[in-house]
C-alpha cells in the first residue's frame, strides 16, 4: 500500500521518444513521396487533398503542398458550384486554423487563408476579425496576425475607428509593440484627418499621439517601439512641409550647363526658359534633389532674360562673376510655427528625461535629431556632444553615429555657406570627424566651382561617396584613414572626374605608401 | 477494502490546516505511511471556505458555549504511559462573531431595474454558489507557495486568477495604484515626470542588495524617510508606501524596499500585478496538498479525531487513542485548534476579521476586477488588507462582490473594522450612489498563533502547528512545514516533483500494448 510508484526513467522516456521520431520521419517520407507521384493527376485531387491536409497539419510550413491545394481550388473553382465551393472553403479555413493553433506565426497558413477566403462565394470576413482579436490575445506582438488583421478589417469594412481602439487596447496592455504602434500610424489619417488639410493628423490628436509616446518614454526610456513612433509623428511623412512641392534653392546657367538644387527629392523636372524660349535638351536627374542640363548656349552673357519653372516655383536668374544665377535662401521656417513649437516641446521633454535618467541612449538619439530639425547651427556643438556621448554608451553602433556626425557636420557648414553658396572656390572640411562625405550632391555648384578642397584631419577610410569634382585643382586628403586595399582609393579618385587636378596630398594614411602621386594626376588628367 | 485499519503510522497528522496539509503530502511522498485525521467533516480547519450553508454551520458552532466535556476514553496503557484526554468539542475557532442581514427577508420582483435589488431569500437561494474564506490569502506570483506548486507538480491539482488591479485609499476616495509598466504607461493619474521617477525608485528597489554601500546610509532610516529624500511627490509616496511595499510610516527602509522588491519580481509573471487568487478560495490550497499525499498513499479520515494522547515517561508520543483502538506513530503533527490546553501558549496575539457582501464593486468599472486594497493606517484602525472578489473566482455569485477584511485584532472585529467598511460601502439608510450597497456582514476574531513558541509544552515528537497568520501570502505556513519536516526526516527532501501520469508505468505488461499500435502504423506507409 505504501509501495512507492514505479517511474519511467530518462533513458525509457528518450526512447520512446526516439521510436516517435522514427514513425514521423517514415510516415512523413511516404505522403511526400506519394503526393510528388500523382501530382497534376486530376483524378486523384480528392486524395491528394487528403494527403497535403495530413502532413500540413503538422508542419504548416511547407508551401509547395499549399501551392498544390491552391492549383487544386483554382481548378474547382471552374467547375463546382458556389454551395459546394462555400463547403470546400469552409473545409480550408478549418485546416488553416487548425495549423496557426500549431503554430501562430506560419507565414503560409496565414496567407493561404486569407487567399482561400477570397474563393468563397460569401466570404465572412468579420469572424476573420474575431480569429485575430483571439490571437492577439495570446500574443499581441504577433505581427502576421496585425498583418492579416488588416487585410480582414479592408475585406470585412471593419470601421477604422473600431481598429483604432484594438491598437489602443493593445498598447496598453504593452507598450513594446511595434506592430500596434505602427498600426496607428496607418489609420490616423483614416480616423482623424486634419479637417484643414494642413496636415496628415488632426492637430489635437497629433499632439495626443506625441503624448501617449511621452508616456511611453518616461516609463521606460529605454523601450524602441515608442521612439520610432515618434520618429514618424515628427517625420516628414506626417508634416506639413511635405504637402508642399519642393522648392528649387538654386539655379545656375553656365555656357554648356545648367543645374537646378532643390529642397528636397524633386521627381518632376524644371524647365529653362530663355528670352521667352523653351531651351532645348534632356534635363537629367544626376541626385533626388538635383537636376543637370547640357546645352549649346555658349555666350551666356548675352541673355536679357532666364527663368526656371519648377514644381515649386519659379525664379529669375541674375548675372554674376560666374554665369547667370538665382540664390534662395533655404527656408528655415520649413516647418510652420506649429510644428516648430511642437519639435521644440518634444526637445525640451528629452532634455528633462536626460535628467532625470541620464545614459539612456534613445534619448540621446531623439534629442539629436530634433535639434537637427529645429535649428542646425544653434545646436551644433550640442549635437556633437550627445554623439560622443551616443559612441561611449552604445559603443556597437559608434560607426552609425560616427557617420551620423559626418553627415550633420556637412549640414552644418552648408548652412554657414547659406547665402554665397554655389560661389564659394575653396572649400575647407579640415578636422571635422569626416568618416564619410555627405551631401556633396546637393552642393552642385560648389562641385563646379570649387577648386580647393581641403579634406586633411579626417577619419575618411574610401572616398566611395567622393562626388564628380571637374574644377578641383587642389586636394587635401593627407592625415586621414584612407584604405590600403588595393585599387580602391585610386579607384574613387577615378570616378571623381577630377580631370582639372593638379596638387594632391595623401600623407599620413595607410594608403600613402601605395600610390604614386605623380602617375596618379597624370592619368587623371587624360582621362 | 477488506484490509483492517493499519494501526501503526510514521506519522499522524490531526487537523486539515495549511501547514499540517503540507507535512502530510511531505512525508507521504517521500514513502512515510501517513495517516490524516480531521474531527470537521470538512477540510481545511482554520483555512476552510465554505458556502453560504456551511458557513451558517460554522457560525453556529463558533456560537455554541464552551464545553469542557473530556472524551470517554479509555486506552489501553503500557507501562510508564499516561493518556492525555482531549476534549469532545473543541473551543470555539473564533470570536465576536457577528452576522448580520441588511436587506429584507423577501422582496418582490420590481422587473428590469438596473440594480437588482437583493432579498435574505435569494441570497440563501444560490448558498452553492459561494466560496467563503475564513482566511483569505493571496499568492505572489513568485512568492513560495507558487514556487513550491510547481516543483511539487501540485499545481496541476489547483486553479487561480490574477488579481487585476491594486488599489488605494487617498485623499478620500479609491484609486488604482499603477504598478506595473503597462499601468504607469497607461495612468493618467500621475504627471510623466512622476512615472519617470517612480519607475527609477522601483528600478532602484530591485536592485538594492547589489549597493550595499548605499544601503548602509538607509539603516537607521525610515522607508517613508527615504522616500522624502527621494524628493518624490505625495502621490507617489503613498502609492509606494501603502500600496506597493504595504508598508506604515514607521517601516525601516530596507525592510520597505525589501517588501517592494518582493511585490515588483512578481509582477509580470502571470500578469499585471503581482498576485493569484486561488479559484474557489483559499481553502482548495490545503485540500491540494492532501490530495497529493493520498496519491502517494495517505490516508485519510474526516469527522474522526483523536480522542486522547499516549506519551511515554520519556515525555515522548506513543500513540494517539481514536474510535476504541490506539493508533501508534513516530510523529504527531497537530494543529494548534486541536490541541489539549496544557500544550496552548498562554497568550498570543489576535486577527480581526470582516467579510461583506455588496451589490457592487467597491470602485466601479467596466469589467469585473479582482481587487487587493491595503487600507492606509489612521487615527481610527491600523493597516487593513481588503480583498474583493467577484463571480469570475467562484466565490459569489453574479451580480454581487465579497469583501474580506483582515487586521491585527485591537477591539472586537467589528471595532476595528467598522469604520472602513462605512467609507466603502453603504449600510441600510445610507444612498451615496458612488458606493455599493451592504447586503450581509459578518464579523469575527480569529487568534494569529504564528508568532507563539508552540514547542514548549509538547512532547518532543509532537509538533503543533499554527493557525493562519496576518500576513498576506501563505509562506508563514509553509516556513514552518519545512522546520518541522526537517526536523523529522533531515535527509530527506522536501516535496520532490510529484510524476505526471504519463511517466508513471502501470502495469508490468506496459510494454506488450506498446508494440501493438507500432505494427499498425508501420503498415500504412509502405502502400
Amino acid at each position: 500500500m505504501h509501495g512507492r510508484l514505479k517511474v519511467r526513467t530518462t533513458e525509457q522516456e528518450q526512447a520512446i521518444k526516439r521510436k516517435e521520431r522514427e514513425q514521423k520521419v517514415k510516415a512523413y517520407k511516404a505522403a511526400m513521396g506519394r503526393i510528388m507521384k500523382i501530382r497534376g493527376n486530376v483524378e486523384l485531387n480528392d486524395e491528394m487533398l487528403i494527403l497535403t491536409r495530413e502532413v500540413l497539419q503538422r508542419n504548416p510550413d511547407i508551401y509547395t503542398l499549399w501551392n498544390i491545394r491552391r492549383e487544386i481550388f483554382l481548378s474547382f473553382k471552374k467547375e463546382k458550384s458556389d454551395e459546394e465551393m462555400g463547403k470546400l472553403v469552409d473545409n480550408e479555413v478549418k485546416l488553416t486554423e487548425n495549423c496557426l493553433m500549431n503554430n501562430q506565426k506560419s507565414y503560409c497558413a496565414w496567407h493561404h487563408r486569407g487567399w482561400v477566403l477570397d474563393l468563397h462565394p460569401e466570404p465572412k470576413w468579420t469572424r476573420e476579425l474575431a480569429l485575430c482579436t483571439e490571437f492577439l490575445k495570446q500574443d499581441e506582438r504577433n505581427f502576421h496576425c496585425w498583418d492579416y488583421l488588416r487585410l480582414a478589417a479592408a475585406k470585412s469594412g471593419f470601421s477604422p475607428l473600431k481598429q483604432f481602439e484594438l491598437s489602443d487596447e493593445k498598447i496598453k496592455d504593452n507598450f513594446s509593440n511595434y506592430s500596434a504602434w505602427h498600426y496607428r500610424s496607418k489609420l490616423l489619417p483614416l480616423t482623424h484627418p486634419d479637417p484643414e488639410g494642413n496636415a496628415l493628423i488632426e492637430p489635437r490628436q497629433h499632439s495626443y499621439e506625441l503624448g501617449q509616446v511621452e508616456s511611453a518614454a518616461y516609463t521606460d526610456p529605454n523601450d524602441s517601439s515608442a521612439w520610432f513612433y515618434q520618429r514618424w509623428l515628427l517625420g516628414r511623412d506626417c508634416s506639413v512641409a511635405q504637402r508642399q512641392p519642393p522648392k528649387p534653392l538654386l539655379c545656375w546657367l553656365g555656357p554648356h550647363k545648367a543645374i537646378v538644387s532643390f529642397s528636397k527629392h524633386s521627381r518632376l523636372a524644371p524647365q529653362l526658359f530663355v528670352d521667352g524660349q523653351t531651351v532645348e535638351g534632356e534635363w537629367m536627374m544626376e541626385s533626388k534633389y538635383v537636376w543637370v542640363l547640357k546645352h549649346k548656349i555658349g555666350n551666356v552673357d548675352l541673355i536679357k532674360k532666364a527663368e526656371v519653372v519648377t514644381e515649386g516655383g519659379r525664379l529669375e536668374l541674375q548675372p554674376s562673376s560666374i554665369g547667370l544665377v538665382a540664390v534662395v535662401a533655404e527656408d528655415s521656417q520649413e516647418h510652420n510655427q506649429v510644428v516648430m513649437d511642437t519639435l521644440k516641446g518634444q526637445l525640451k521633454n528629452c532634455k528633462l528625461l536626460l535628467t532625470l535618467t541620464p545614459d539612456c541612449r534613445w534619448t540621446y538619439l531623439t534629442a539629436v535629431f530634433l535639434m537637427q530639425a529645429i535649428d542646425v547651427r544653434l545646436f551644433h556643438g550640442e549635437t556633437m556632444e550627445f554623439l560622443d556621448k551616443l559612441i561611449q554608451l552604445d559603443p556597437l553602433r559608434a560607426g552609425h553615429y560616427d557617420d551620423l556626425r559626418s553627415k550633420y557636420v556637412m549640414e552644418f557648414k552648408l548652412s554657414l555657406m547659406e547665402g554665397s553658396f554655389g560661389v564659394q572656390e575653396s572649400v575647407s572640411l579640415s578636422q571635422c570627424h569626416l568618416s564619410s562625405l555627405y551631401h556633396f550632391n546637393q552642393l552642385a555648384l560648389v562641385r563646379e566651382m570649387c577648386r580647393k578642397l581641403d579634406l586633411s584631419h579626417n577619419c575618411l577610410v574610401t572616398l566611395d561617396s567622393m562626388p564628380g569634382l571637374p574644377a578641383l585643382e587642389w586636394l587635401d586628403l593627407s592625415d586621414n584613414e584612407l584604405t590600403k586595399e588595393p585599387g580602391r582609393v585610386d579607384k574613387n579618385l577615378r570616378n571623381a572626374n577630377l580631370t582639372a587636378l593638379k596638387s594632391l596630398s595623401v600623407q599620413d594614411n595607410p594608403c600613402s605608401d601605395l600610390l604614386d602621386i605623380e602617375d596618379l594626376l597624370q592619368t587623371l588628367s587624360f582621362k | 477494502m477488506g484490509d483492517e485499519f493499519p494501526k501503526e503510522y510514521d506519522v499522524i497528522v490531526v487537523g486539515t490546516g495549511m501547514t499540517e496539509s503540507i507535512l502530510a503530502a511531505a512525508a507521504s511522498r517521500v514513502g512515510k505511511r501517513v495517516l490524516h485525521l480531521d474531527s470537521n467533516e470538512y477540510y481545511g480547519g482554520l483555512w476552510a471556505s465554505f458556502n453560504f450553508e456551511g458557513l451558517q454551520q460554522w457560525v453556529g458552532d463558533c456560537q455554541k458555549p464552551k464545553d469542557e466535556t473530556e472524551c470517554k476514553a479509555d486506552p489501553q496503557l503500557a507501562d510508564g504511559e499516561s493518556a492525555i484526554k482531549m476534549r469532545v468539542l473543541n473551543p470555539p475557532t473564533a470570536t465576536n462573531v457577528k452576522e448580520q442581514w441588511h436587506v429584507p427577508e423577501a422582496v418582490e420582483s420590481s422587473g428590469d431595474d438596473a440594480k437588482k435589488a437583493w432579498s435574505q431569500e435569494e441570497v440563501k437561494k444560490l448558498y452553492r454558489k459561494f466560496n467563503i474564506d475564513l482566511a483569505p490569502k493571496l499568492l505572489y506570483s513568485r512568492g513560495a507557495l507558487v514556487e513550491l506548486l510547481i516543483s511539487s507538480n501540485i499545481a496541476r491539482y489547483t486553479e487561480f486568477r490574477n488579481v487585476t488591479r491594486v488599489v488605494t485609499w487617498h485623499e478620500g476616495k479609491l484609486t488604482p495604484v499603477p504598478c506595473s509598466r503597462a499601468d504607469v504607461f497607461a495612468t493618467q493619474n500621475i504627471t510623466v515626470v512622476e512615472k519617470r521617477m517612480l519607475m527609477n525608485l522601483l528600478q532602484e528597489c530591485t536592485e538594492y542588495e547589489g549597493n550595499p554601500e548605499k544601503l548602509k546610509k538607509h539603516e537607521n532610516q525610515s522607508f517613508l524617510d527615504f522616500l522624502k529624500d527621494k524628493q518624490l511627490t505625495d502621490n507617489l509616496i503613498h502609492y509606494v508606501l501603502y500600496a506597493i511595499a504595504m508598508s506604515t510610516e514607521e517601516t525601516p527602509c530596507i525592510e520597505g524596499m525589501s517588501r517592494t522588491q518582493k511585490f515588483l519580481l512578481s509582477l509580470g509573471r502571470y500578469g499585471n500585478t503581482p498576485f493569484l487568487w486561488p479559484m474557489y478560495g483559499s481553502g482548495e490550497i490545503p485540500q491540494a496538498f492532501c490530495r497529493l499525499c493520498a496519491v502517494f498513499g495517505g490516508l485519510y479520515h474526516l469527522k474522526r479525531g483523536a480522542e486522547a494522547l499516549i506519551v511515554g515517561s520519556d515525555n515522548t508520543l506513543k500513540a494517539i487513542h481514536s474510535d476504541r483502538e490506539n493508533l501508534k506513530s513516530n510523529y504527531l503533527v497537530m494543529g494548534l485548534d486541536y490541541a489539549p490546553d496544557s500544550f496552548l501558549p498562554e497568550e498570543s496575539p489576535g486577527i480581526s476579521r470582516g467579510v461583506f457582501l455588496i451589490d457592487s464593486s467597491i470602485l466601479a468599472a467596466d469589467k469585473e476586477h479582482l481587487t487587493l486594497l491595503e487600507f492606509p493606517p489612521d487615527e481610527s484602525s491600523g493597516p487593513v488588507t481588503i480583498v474583493e472578489v467577484g463571480s469570475l473566482t467562484n466565490a459569489c455569485p453574479q451580480g454581487l462582490y465579497m469583501v474580506h477584511m483582515t487586521t491585527k485584532q485591537k477591539g472586537s472585529a467589528e471595532e476595528d473594522l467598522m469604520s472602513v467598511a462605512k467609507k466603502l460601502m453603504n449600510f441600510p439608510g445610507e444612498t451615496d450612489e458612488s458606493k455599493p450597497n451592504l447586503v450581509w456582514s459578518m464579523f469575527f476574531n480569529m487568534k494569529d498563533t504564528s508568532t507563539c513558541d508552540l514547542g514548549a509544552n509538547t512532547p518532543t515528537n509532537l509538533f503543533l502547528t499554527s493557525g493562519p497568520d496576518l500576513d498576506l501570502d501563505f509562506d508563514f505556513a509553509i516556513k514552518q512545514a519545512k522546520e518541522i519536516f526537517s526536523k523529522m526526516y533531515p535527509e530527506d527532501e522536501f516535496l520532490p516533483r510529484a510524476p505526471d501520469p504519463e511517466e508513471i508505468i502501470l502495469d508490468d505488461d506496459d510494454e506488450d500494448k506498446q508494440k501493438q499500435p507500432e505494427e499498425k502504423a508501420s503498415e500504412e506507409p509502405q502502400e
